[in-house]
């Protein structure tokens, strides 16, 4: 009894502070098909310049974090910006062209990742060392910072859009792009900006997901993945929806990873393992595949 | 001349001249072509499926591991012969097409290209998880040989032609498909589906042929692949990167003409061997020479690169462009 407690206590914890990661890794995602109707499918590989851009600040220039998080920030930033203007502004109009388009930039992003420092995994040193007990779990004190800046990340960028004029702006756009053009909205100067915020909330995630699991060239899949999941449960371009998705993705995972597992084999020694922690990513694919059949707008979101 | 006639001439030169270089070939080409072959074969599987209805698969590959997995391992661990497990192989991918098509359809437009890109991660996963007999990302060795022949350049040619007697096979039922009433009525959902519906057309029904048939096509050259390599290799069987460039030959190719997706898969493969090739070279500059060995990392790279340029400039592919040019001659000296 004590045991379970244990683990379902640990389990708790755990899904709390991933789960707001994952909400900050799909936030950028879901703004942009909310207010541009665009499936970003380099949104992944946006974290992973994200962070191989701290990796490389921290690694080569001898910056210290917190100046290679700015970085690659800015990078980040830059990166929406010029992705929008060099390519999607002009394909917009033909969805799966977008799809296709931006599927491409996300494998040459991943290529050019593999020629410049080669297919090895690198680590990023954390914000904070260490790690903390809360009552019997023990924590990785890095774990709570990414926690803490993912809601701060979330909570700014709630205020953003709801109590400035900008955020209105975007949020109006998101409404009816036609509408906002005939009340004299500069459409193209809002989907610029919606691009750039996108690229900048996916490198604050790209530098927290780097540090919580590793880098290397094929990074972005996951947290592409976990975007889908989580937008799609939510339903495409709500915020709420995708907040209350990333919780349930998030507890799925931590589920998966702590549960007891079963080691099933056969003769000849061959076994597989039945839950545990190789299951971690199946379980958000299934509830993604599962939902995409059942029920295709998502649990809140609006039927597309 | 008819496009279907135009289609069938452009089809059988193309296969004549890959069955007459054969013996002129290099070992090292004799190989790309291979591959080349095979790699055909996917995009006009694909072709079928996404560039005739315009429902964009990403996860292709998918099926080419539902096909390859199930005869490499049912050869390797219960000894069944290649004649049946190929088969059998074949059969699963229709499955598999079959099973997910009937929902998968329900979504579309980018709903249903989401998940078709979920298809393939998932199937990673499961045979990570399943590695004692899949190797996982090693990849199992020991599977049946194709062809039987203890002699490499013998092995080599019989690879060569049933791979080419595959290609043809499939390309001119799919050449025929395309320009029957079938093909037809899947050029006219992916201009406009209400419409088709509208004319008392089931489109469902259509749809999911379309998958069967791509799937089972794809799956064949899933078969094929695991007995030449004689090994279930999961970078040859399930590469994200694989399903991505079956999209990049139809592009190139021109999607929708079968014909088009040919071209692009050897064109693909063919150019990526002559990048190969080039990377050997020195270019004459300076007293050392510049080495182009670097060019060899930056194969996948430029076909990409090429990928979005072509989206940009050509949408419609080189094809389509050349029966363009045609057709204003004729208008022209007529």
């Amino acid at each position: 009894m004590e045991q379970i407690l244990v683990i379902a206590e640990r389990i708790v914890i755990y899904t709390v502070l991933i789960s707001a990661l994952y909400a900050l890794v799909a936030l950028g995602f879901t703004m942009i098909f909310g207010v541009a109707r665009v499936l970003n499918l380099a949104h992944g590989a946006f974290l992973m310049v994200g962070a191989y851009t701290a990796w490389f600040a921290q690694q080569y220039l001898h910056w210290d974090l917190y100046s290679a998080f700015a970085l690659a920030v800015v990078v980040c930033t830059l990166l929406g910006v010029v992705l929008y203007h060099g390519l999607v502004r002009h394909v917009q109009r033909s969805p799966i062209v977008t799809l296709i388009a931006t599927l491409a930039c996300a494998l040459i992003i991943e290529e050019l990742i593999k020629i410049f420092f080669t297919t090895n995994t690198q680590l990023l040193a954390p914000f904070i060392s260490g790690s903390i007990e809360i009552d019997k779990t023990t924590v990785i004190t890095n774990r709570i910072v990414a926690f803490g800046a993912s809601w701060a990340a979330i909570i700014l960028f709630w205020l953003f859009v709801h109590r400035t004029r900008w955020g209105k702006v975007i949020l109006a756009t998101a409404q009816d792009q036609e509408g906002a053009a005939l009340v004299g909205i500069d459409v193209r100067r809002v989907y610029t900006l919606t691009w750039a915020i996108s690229g900048a909330l996916a490198g604050i995630a790209g530098v927290f997901f780097a540090s919580w699991v590793k880098i290397d060239p094929f990074m972005w899949r996951d947290p592409l993945i976990i975007s889908f999941a989580i937008v799609v449960v939510g339903g495409l371009g709500s915020l709420k929806g995708s907040i209350v998705a990333a919780y349930l993705i998030g507890f799925l995972e931590v589920l998966m990873t702590y549960s007891p597992s079963m080691r099933i084999c056969t003769e000849g020694f061959r076994c597989f393992e039945f839950l545990g922690s190789s299951w971690v990513g199946v379980s958000s694919l299934l509830v993604l595949i599962a939902i995409l059949f059942i029920k295709p707008e998502g649990l809140f979101g609006r039927a597309e | 001349m008819s496009l279907r006639a135009i289609k069938f001439g452009i089809l059988g030169i193309t296969v004549i001249v890959v069955a007459a270089l054969g013996p002129f070939l290099p070992a090292k080409w004799m190989t790309t072509l291979t591959y080349a072959q095979l790699f055909a074969i996917y995009a006009m599987g694909w072709d079928i499926l996404s560039g005739m209805t315009g429902q964009i698969s990403f996860g292709h590959i998918f099926f080419v591991a539902v096909a390859g997995y199930t005869t490499g391992l049912l050869n390797l661990y219960m000894k069944w012969p290649i004649w049946a497990t190929i088969p059998l192989g074949v059969v699963m991918a229709v499955v598999a097409g079959l099973l997910f098509s009937v929902p998968a359809l329900r979504l579309r437009g980018p709903y249903f290209s989401l998940i078709t890109l979920i298809l393939p991660l998932a199937a990673a996963r499961l045979v990570i998880i399943l590695a004692d007999w899949t190797g996982g990302e090693l990849g199992k060795f020991g599977v049946a040989a194709l062809c039987p022949f203890s002699d490499f350049k013998a092995n080599q040619y019989c690879n060569y032609y049933s791979l080419w007697g595959l290609m043809t096979g499939i390309g001119l039922f799919l050449v025929w498909l395309s320009s029957s009433r079938v093909g037809k009525i899947l050029e006219a959902i992916r201009e406009n589906e209400e419409a088709t519906e509208a004319a008392g057309i089931n489109t469902a029904k259509y749809k999911i042929f379309a998958f069967a048939v791509s799937a089972c096509v794809v799956g064949l050259g899933g078969t094929f692949s695991v007995h030449i390599n004689e090994s279930v290799f999961f970078n040859s069987l399930l590469s994200l990167t694989t399903s991505i460039e079956m999209i990049v030959a139809s592009v190139i190719g021109g999607m929708g003409t079968i014909v088009g997706a040919l071209w692009g898969g050897f064109l693909v493969r063919g150019g990526e061997q002559v990048i190969r090739e080039v990377a050997q070279l020195k270019v004459p500059v300076g007293s050392e020479g510049l080495a182009l060995s670097f060019l060899e990392r930056w194969a996948t790279f430029i076909f990409f690169a090429l990928l979005l340029v072509l989206l940009f400039f050509a949408r419609q592919g080189l094809l389509p462009l050349l029966l363009g040019l045609v057709k204003k001659r004729e208008i022209r000296g007529g």
